[in-house]
């Protein structure tokens, strides 16, 4: 069995930057950080390869060279092999292209499963699993937070949350599964005598000569979406409040109410 | 021999090297069914997983993740005579024993590295036998907790002087052999001062009383083959210790703020070269004062004194630590109010509670976990051993940003130097079956390097266990040919505790460094 799992950096929220002339985000030369429900994505192909470990676990991500560290970083944490699809030509692409780019290059691998997450931290749109199902032509299941995998390959049972309730979902492989950021799976740390180990030779870089795009097709060029406008949100500060109380048993009570208010702790 | 017969979970039966007859667990177990009664053998699943470890790897234990094998059972002899059967019967057939009794341990002493083993739980052994206050002296089975023994004791007026933070959970059988010390170890020494004699079984079954008498001069002293023996030598079963009057009444509490951790050792050394005994004698760095006395230690290190027994000696003894405190006041930031001092030490100990809590804890909150490193050397050299491992581990631990706590106290002193316990914390970001080799061992490695450079001791009073063992010749120099053929007198075949004290390179590589 082959599981692709998508992956996606994203720029720090301590070192972000964007282009405000061309309304893209600048990736080049700032640390990046793996999107948390990528992660979940990928610790759940871990987890089906450490239960049966002939199952072929190759993580992808579509990006900047500066994330070959972090990629060979998920493939010392188990990934059998990494992919980083990149190409001048490919800055800038909104989802649509980029589904468009991920799927040409996914279509080569012919995977069993395609895993992802559900939406990125920096975007939100959600966007991607769906479109690249439909690019793939395969049926898409997302929101997941827990699966069960004993009928694999043939099929994957998984829960969504759907309307308050969790939903068991059954999907017949080949198919693209979202993950969501509150899904029971962990990405798991790089194994002791696997830190600092050279996995160079288990990682390439897919550029456009191999995919063939033409220029119109990718970049900002291609893409359907633009975005009209963009503004710096300032996080609003904590609000604080300090109470001074003189006796002891004024103070625990006021504590008490806090800490009822906050949910910390239950009403009797 | 033994180490090459083994193959997945089957052992040679018969000491005949020409026939080799493999052994399985279910022998074991049928062999001990004759010696023992059912209630006395133990084949739960949970508690054999329990008993294939020790402390030493918590996490990894409560993560259930534990690769050592699990013992093929538990069984609880009732006396010595039973003991000497399941000895023999193991060393007969090569099975691994590992002695067991309060379940304490740190260091891996109770990890077990054979296929083949069984562990001997002394929970059966549990009678005090006699509390005899003219001669100042009790004798206990080896499964007796040190907290029941103390209890009886303080009804009477007496103690046993003995308190480790380990006193409510900790038995007489792993104090002994682990040469184990108290808290008040200053006044009343380490168990090593306290036993008078005591019972041992050999693995050929043989089972061996020394006397109890005030001294003796009939040759070396062979009680301490026994103490600190790990239970790589014998299995204890009695134990005859001192006792001493109590006079809680008497105890005088003193604290203060210094303002390094050099003028706290340096009070210390006057407080004991000048003959002083306080029980509790105690420096703390400033990052080991905030974890107990982050109320008042103002960011500074913490210096302390419990001075107890009779009035005039508690008097004299107070005096003697403010003199000393006044000879070193250029280092003394200010003093504590010493009810914070006295509060401190009514809680001191931890409980089979706390344990259960912190493994709990593991269980439930992925990822914190801390230890602690004990060592000893003289005066002048325990400070630079101090500041040599903590500067080390600021500059070479690659995961230095991971630690939560780096710091260290003393709190057992001798007339020619004292202890260093160091203590480190940390956010474990790893695997559970790599947090010892990516935290714990390349601190413990650290600290045992710079200890043995400044011809310190690797280890004042947690025992060898297994980990440290790569270090065991170097510790002793020389002097490992004396403990090298007592372990080849007393356990030929090598089935007490395999591993611990005495290193073993196979054990070494697949159950510490997990040689790949």
């Amino acid at each position: 069995m082959k599981i692709i799992a998508l992956v996606k950096f994203l720029p720090d929220v301590d070192s972000f930057e964007y282009d405000h002339e061309k309304n893209v985000l600048i990736r080049n030369n700032h640390t990046l950080i793996l999107n948390a429900d990528d992660a979940k994505a990928l610790g759940f192909a871990l987890q089906m390869k450490k239960a049966d470990p002939s199952i072929d676990v190759e993580v992808v991500t579509m990006g900047p060279l500066s994330v070959t560290e972090q990629m060979h970083d998920l493939i010392r944490r188990g990934a059998d092999r990494g992919t980083l699809i990149s190409d001048h030509m490919f800055a800038g692409s909104d989802t649509y292209v980029t589904a468009r780019i991920l799927g040409k290059y996914i279509r080569t691998c012919e995977p069993d499963l395609i895993l992802c997450g559900c939406e990125t931290l920096d975007g939100g749109t959600a966007h991607i699993p769906a479109q690249l199902a439909e690019v793939l032509d395969l049926p898409l299941v997302a929101g997941i937070v827990s699966a069960d995998t004993k009928s694999l390959p043939e099929k994957l049972i998984c829960q969504v949350p759907w309307n308050g309730e969790l939903l068991t979902a059954e999907v017949f492989l080949p198919a693209v599964a979202a993950i969501n950021r509150e899904g029971a799976f962990r990405l798991p740390f790089v194994r002791y005598f696997n830190i600092g180990k050279d996995v160079s030779d288990r990682f390439r870089v897919v550029s456009n000569e191999e995919l063939g795009f033409l220029k119109e097709e990718t970049g900002l060029a291609g893409s359907k979406t633009k975005v009209a406008r963009t503004r710096a949100v300032e996080p609003e500060a904590p609000s604080q409040e300090r109470l001074v109380v003189d006796d002891l048993q004024e103070g625990v009570e006021a504590v008490y109410r806090f800490l009822l208010e906050k949910g910390v702790l239950a009403d009797e | 021999m033994a180490s090459n017969c083994f193959n997945g979970g089957s052992a040679v039966v018969n000491v005949a090297k020409e026939e080799m007859i493999m052994m399985t667990r279910e022998d074991v177990i049928d062999g001990l069914k004759k010696m023992l009664t059912e209630s006395q053998i133990n084949l739960d699943p949970e508690e054999l997983y329990d008993a294939s470890a020790d402390r030493y790897k918590k996490f990894a234990m409560a993560k259930k993740v534990l690769d050592t094998p699990e013992p093929a059972a538990i069984v609880y002899p009732n006396n010595a005579e039973e003991v000497s059967l399941i000895l023999k019967f193991c060393n007969e057939n090569h099975i691994n024993v590992i002695a067991r009794s309060g379940k304490t341990a740190t260091e891996g002493g109770l990890e077990n590295w054979k296929d083949l083993a069984i562990v001997v739980d002394s929970s059966n052994m549990n009678k005090i036998l006699k509390i005899d206050t003219y001669n100042m002296q009790a004798t206990v089975q080896a499964g007796v907790p040190l907290q029941e023994l103390d209890d009886e004791l303080r009804k009477l007026g007496y103690t046993t002087g003995h308190s480790p933070q380990s006193k409510p959970v900790a038995k007489y059988g792993g104090l002994v052999s682990t040469r184990s010390i108290g808290q008040f170890s200053t006044l009343y020494g380490g168990i090593e001062d306290m036993v008078i004699g005591l019972e041992c079984v050999f693995p050929d079954g043989h089972i061996s009383r020394i006397k109890n008498v005030s001294r003796r001069a009939g040759g070396p002293d062979i009680r301490h083959i026994v103490i600190g023996n790990e239970g790589t030598l014998c299995y204890i079963t009695e134990v005859t210790v001192k006792i001493f009057k109590y006079y809680p009444d008497n105890n005088r509490f003193y604290g203060y703020l210094v303002k390094d951790i050099e003028t706290g050792i340096k009070v210390l050394r006057e407080v004991v070269v000048n003959g002083y005994r306080p029980s509790v004698a105690r420096t703390y760095s400033e990052e080991d004062a905030r974890q107990h006395f982050e109320h008042f230690y103002k960011g500074y290190p913490v210096l302390l004194f419990m001075a107890e027994g009779p009035k005039g000696i508690a008097k004299a003894t107070g005096e003697g630590i403010e003199e000393a405190v006044e000879k070193f006041k250029d280092g003394i930031v200010e003093q504590v109010d010493s009810k914070l001092i006295q509060e401190w030490f009514e809680h001191l100990n931890w409980s089979q509670k706390d344990i259960d809590d912190e493994r709990q804890g593991m269980i439930d909150h992925y990822r914190h976990s801390g230890y602690t490193t004990e060592i000893s050397a003289d005066w002048e050299n325990i400070t630079k051993i101090y500041h040599s491992v903590i500067d080390r581990i600021r500059t070479e631990y690659p995961r230095v940003e991971d630690l939560t706590m780096l710091g260290g106290h003393s709190s057992h002193s001798y007339i020619n130097g004292t202890n260093m316990y160091f203590v480190y914390s940390y956010n474990i970001n790893c695997e559970p079956e790599d947090e010892l080799m990516i935290y714990h061992h390349p601190i413990q490695q650290i600290i045992v390097e710079e200890t043995l450079r400044f011809g310190g001791s690797m280890c004042h009073h947690h025992g060898i266990g297994k980990y440290r063992s790569q270090w065991t010749k170097e510790e002793h120099g020389s002097a490992y040919y004396m403990l090298e053929k007592l372990k080849e007198a007393f356990d030929p075949e090598g089935i007490m505790n395999y591993g611990s004290i005495f290193p073993k390179e196979d054990g070494i590589k697949a159950y510490i460094i997990k040689e790949q």
